[in-house]
């Protein structure tokens, strides 16, 4: 008798679906360990149904991609670099000014709560950068 | 960029859907590449030459396009 293997269609999903149920472990061994944080049992559940959905989409999904190369022609895709690259940019220029202004009335009001916002929000942005950078040097080794 | 795709496609008596199913693409893309709102790739300018009848360099107008960036730069 021959056995059915499914075969993978989306390999980002089944990688997302194993580290989302991974984390939904570490969230089970968390409540078991801090017996009866029930923030910890209401967390595992969502990672765990996230990842049930992953592993799912991994076996009968192509990428988004391939779905979206049938109906979108030269002219949408174009149009979503422009959008995305708009929109990456709006949201650069209000995490500066956010950070900048949290900053400035920690100082100004003595706010405790903004610092820890304020260095968040620094965080972010120089992740992003980061992620920017290295991302332009990928491409631009790959022409 | 300034092309002569509505005058062609008038000549050959195509409507806008029509020439955009000619060249696999929708007929927003055709829109806006008539407006000036939109520059075709090399593919899709080829393949609307190839239903023209024209070569790319007629289609995309490119020696006047040419000039005129010329010009903008020169002013600049």
């Amino acid at each position: 008798m021959e056995k059915k293997t499914k075969k993978v269609k989306n390999i980002q999903n089944l990688v997302l679906a194993v580290l989302m149920a991974v984390v939904g472990v570490a969230f089970l061994v968390g409540y078991v360990w801090r017996w009866p944080d029930f923030r910890l049992l209401v967390g595992a559940f969502i990672v765990m149904v996230w990842a049930v959905t992953d592993f799912y989409d991994a076996f009968h999904k192509d990428p988004i991609e391939e779905r979206v190369s049938g109906a979108a022609d030269e002219r949408d895709v174009y149009l979503a670099m422009l959008a995305s690259r708009w929109a990456m940019s709006i949201f650069n220029k209000t995490l500066s000014i956010s950070s900048v202004v949290a900053f400035w009335v920690y100082a100004r009001f003595d706010v405790s709560w903004l610092l820890p916002v304020a260095a968040t929000l620094c965080g972010v942005e120089l992740f992003l950068f980061l992620l920017l950078l290295f991302v332009n040097l990928y491409y631009e080794k790959r022409g | 960029m300034v092309t002569k795709v509505k005058e062609l496609r008038a000549k050959l008596g195509l409507t806008q859907q029509q020439l955009a199913d000619l060249v696999h693409v929708s007929s927003r893309t055709i829109i806006s590449i008539e407006k000036g709102q939109y520059s075709p790739s090399l593919m899709l300018a080829y393949r609307m030459a190839r239903v023209f009848g024209v070569t790319v360099e007629e289609l995309c107008c490119l020696e006047e396009n040419l000039e005129q960036e010329e010009q903008g730069q020169s002013r600049r």
